[in-house]
């Protein structure tokens, strides 16, 4: 448990606390728990890269968090009579969604797509991508520079940012 | 000591959270006491977008080749992300014109919820959602699932791109089910024909809940190329 802390606790404690706006403590609890879920789970551990295992971890917590804004979400609801800009039924999924967000990833260079996955979903630092591959930490941020605006204009180009 | 031009370029990895703790508080000094302006205010909204995706989907798109097809008949749905970037767009933008230059660290912070809470849902298309699978130990297989309950058992939709060149010229490949008890069955197998394999669906008698992982494999390994563990 401990080597799983230490191999993934830190990345996926940037990655949460992101999705948590910075409420740290609750951050910690979503950290914990998916750590734990990784540890009991010997097929992810022993089947999965390594980025799969971290990708598995940081889906998990994701999932976590979600779980819980919906249910203090569902909370609220209970107590206000108006609810603006009221979300569909979750059975439909996020599928259309997924799609564009994927084919604006699809769109960039092979470079571009790996430094925002990489720093974005798994949390890698510019040096740990630099390591990765063998490439200067100051080349990992002016790619993420230049993939970020190609991913803007590609978010563009289908309608979803401005 | 960096270079000002070098430090321009570090705004994509601060907004994403890339740098160390020393290296932000450089890149903040640096912010605050450069004349010019942050080139990335727009973008505060990115992280949330990105948020659609689980990491293991975003993670299954590094190893694909650039200009995937495009399916004609989804791109011409209008989005709810679109509808959801309509919102923003009536939002001040003022408010985030100042907040990027006095608080780029907020960014961080507030990116994160955007693409969740607004996005109201089609159904899609085809009746299921495939999900991304994970990677597996080899790359040149890239692959999603739906695995559907059914009163007879488990049924299984999927479809695969061959992302490197031995992927499209292996024998055949397996559709593997691994129950609880560590048992495996074989429930499909096909032949790459081309760079992809859409629409293919198998059933199984094993039922859902006893069903702990679903493996794609070359016939005759045991390497897994793709996979989704059921929780």
């Amino acid at each position: 448990m401990r080597g799983i802390h230490d191999e993934h606790g830190p990345a996926l404690n940037r990655y949460v606390l992101r999705l948590t706006r910075g409420d740290r403590g609750f951050a910690e609890d979503v950290v914990q728990e998916a750590l734990l879920r990784l540890w009991q789970n010997k097929n992810v551990l022993t089947t999965y890269s390594e980025e799969s295992t971290r990708a598995w971890l940081h889906t998990v917590a994701r999932n976590l968090v979600i779980d819980d804004r919906r249910s203090s979400r569902y909370k609220r609801e209970l107590q206000t009579e108006t609810m603006p800009e009221r979300t569909s039924p979750d059975m439909f999924g996020p599928a259309v969604d997924k799609w564009v967000v994927s084919e604006a990833l699809r769109s960039l260079s092979p470079e571009h797509r790996a430094v925002l996955v990489r720093v974005h979903y798994l949390g890698q630092t510019a040096v740990e991508i630099g390591r990765h591959e063998g490439i200067p930490p100051g080349t990992v941020k002016s790619r993420l520079h230049y993939a970020l605006r190609a991913l803007r204009a590609a978010l563009e180009e289908r309608g979803v940012v401005q | 000591m960096t270079s000002d031009r070098g430090m321009a370029e570090w705004d994509a990895a601060y907004l994403l959270g890339a740098l160390t703790a020393e290296e932000a508080a450089e890149y903040e000094r640096y912010l605050a006491s450069s004349p010019r302006r942050a080139e990335l205010q727009d973008a505060d909204d990115i992280p949330g977008i990105l948020d659609v995706l689980t990491p293991e989907e975003a993670l299954a798109l590094i190893d694909e080749g650039p200009g995937s097809e495009v399916r004609g008949a989804v791109a011409d749905q209008p989005t709810s992300l679109g509808a959801a970037a309509q919102r923003r767009r009536l939002r001040s933008r003022r408010a985030r014109l100042a907040g990027a230059l006095a608080s780029a660290a907020a960014f961080l912070l507030v990116g994160g919820i955007v693409g969740y809470a607004v996005i109201p849902h089609e159904p899609s298309t085809t009746g299921v959602s495939l999900q991304a699978m994970a990677a597996g130990e080899r790359q040149g297989v890239s692959a999603s699932l739906a695995v559907s309950e059914e009163p007879w058992g488990t049924r299984l939709d999927w479809q695969c791109e061959y992302t490197k060149a031995w992927a499209a010229n292996v024998k055949s490949y397996d559709l593997v089910v691994m129950t609880k008890d560590g048992s495996e069955s074989t429930v499909a197998s096909w032949r790459p024909s081309g760079d992809e394999a859409t629409n293919l669906a198998a059933a199984t008698v094993i039922p859902t809940s006893d069903i702990s992982s679903v493996v794609i494999r070359e016939a005759g390994t045991a390497t897994p190329l793709a996979v989704t563990t059921l929780t």
